[in-house]
């Protein structure tokens, strides 16, 4: 990787080089957010509209999104369904193992700030961006599929900005 | 002689193909290696135990049969494209063949070899 | 039997040891002090007419005053069911165990400890194991109980 990322810099020097890097940013955030493929993981009730969503009705199919069991093998994470103070950290090291690049989507009232959960317990962690990075956040309990669905397209309207320079 | 050229250039393309998708590809993707995403998957939690556990050796037989009869198979399809031309000895010793093959298959059905669980 | 059947047979058989608590629910509520449980569990795992092999569960609650246990059985037999509970003042608040007359009791008792604190005599494991492994904030589902992030429902 070493290679590649002084490759931008270098390229734009050279006159006409910024037209060859905005192609490459185009061609590869397109492909990257065409082929979103994102990590079983349901935990509670939005898992059910997580599956709903990726049935026959609200395909996620039709977006390149199919589901993969491994972290090794997804870009996203979809956190659906409440995540207690016991599971914080295998979720910390799923999101860990996964590869990059790799994006969250906090889906439902619970990952986003504790949802219905928010007074009166003791043991569910508030919001699942006190463990991992989010990117998108869905509202709902659970979000109706069309909702989750909006959020997907939005992160792939993020993805489809990234630019070669911002590559970790 | 000639037309070994032809595997030759087919053989270095292959082996090109395989070099120069992986160089691209090893250059182009991100890379950021740490110690809990080296760490082995076990769904999240750390992991516990040996992964070299005893296999049932079920899977080994299994494998066994399918590659006897799979090199059978072989066998069989020259046989079969030049049936034509062979006469009826070549049918009776194929037959022979395949008789001496269905023995072995079925003093392992009797064994119980088959039977998964 | 019915339910009121079902009341008179209890109150019979107990005389002492048992009080009926109006709930106006379906199924009867009783009364027992904490030294006759486990005798009531076994009289009425054996007593032919009842024959409670269930146990559903055992809930512990806080009111703010005391703690109280809550036994809920059932019969898969006679397809009866009913509720029994013992009041615990809060100090050296201590039970009982009726493992050796459910012995899936194990888990319920340990649960009741663990979020209670109230002490399960004659448990054999009351270690923690619902809440995470790294837990040292004590009982939470008291109602003196506290932490930095927890907030309680504001009054309206």
């Amino acid at each position: 990787m070493g290679i590649v990322k002084k490759v931008p810099v270098y390229l734009e020097k050279i006159p006409g080089g910024s037209f060859v890097t905005t192609t490459l940013d185009y061609v590869f955030s397109q492909s990257r957010a065409s082929s979103i493929w994102y990590m079983l993981f349901g935990t509670a009730c939005c898992a059910i509209e997580l599956m709903a969503t990726g049935a026959s009705r609200y395909d996620f199919d039709r977006f390149g999104m199919i589901y993969r069991s491994t972290p090794r093998q997804s870009d996203l994470i979809i956190t659906a369904g409440t995540i207690t103070k016991k599971m914080a950290p295998r979720l910390k090291l799923l999101y860990d193992q996964m590869a990059e690049p790799r994006y969250v989507i906090a889906m439902g009232g619970c990952t986003v700030g504790g949802g219905p959960f928010y007074y009166d317990s003791y043991a569910v962690e508030k919001g699942v961006d006190h463990i991992i990075p989010v990117d998108i956040y869905i509202p709902g309990c659970p979000p109706r599929p069309e909702s989750l669905l909006e959020g997907c397209l939005a992160l792939q309207k993020k993805i489809k900005r990234e630019k070669m320079n911002d590559w970790s | 002689m000639a037309s070994y050229a032809a595997v030759l250039v087919f053989l270095l393309l292959g082996i090109g193909l395989v070099l120069v998708t992986f160089l691209t590809a090893r250059l182009i993707r991100p890379a950021n290696p740490y110690k809990a995403k080296n760490q082995t998957y076990e769904c999240g939690e750390t992991p516990y135990g040996d992964s070299w556990v005893q296999f049932n050796n079920r899977f080994y037989i299994f494998a066994l049969m399918f590659v006897i009869f799979d090199v059978e198979v072989v066998f069989l399809f020259p046989w079969a494209v030049a049936f034509n031309q062979l006469g009826l000895f070549a049918l009776i010793e194929m037959v022979i063949f395949i008789a001496i093959l269905i023995f072995g298959l079925v003093y392992a059905w009797k064994k119980g070899v088959l039977k998964w669980v | 039997m019915t339910r009121d059947e079902l009341v008179t047979y209890i109150q019979d058989t107990f005389k002492d040891t048992v009080g009926l608590l109006e709930t106006g629910r379906a199924e009867p509520f009783f009364m027992i002090k904490p030294e006759d449980i486990l005798e009531f569990s076994r009289a009425i795992k054996d007593d032919p007419k009842l024959r409670m092999d269930w146990l559903n569960c055992i809930s512990g609650v806080d009111t703010g005053e005391h703690f109280e246990v809550v036994y809920t059985v059932a019969s898969v037999q006679t397809k009866i069911r009913f509720d029994y509970k013992t009041v615990l003042a809060y100090d050296n608040a201590e039970i009982e165990s009726v493992q050796s007359v459910w012995p899936g009791a194990n888990w319920h008792e340990r649960e009741v400890w663990e979020l209670y604190g109230i002490n399960v005599k004659n448990h054999g494991n009351l270690t923690r194991f619902l809440l995470p492994d790294d837990w040292d904030q004590g009982h939470p589902m008291r109602k003196d109980w506290d932490a930095p992030d927890f907030k309680r429902m504001p009054e309206k």
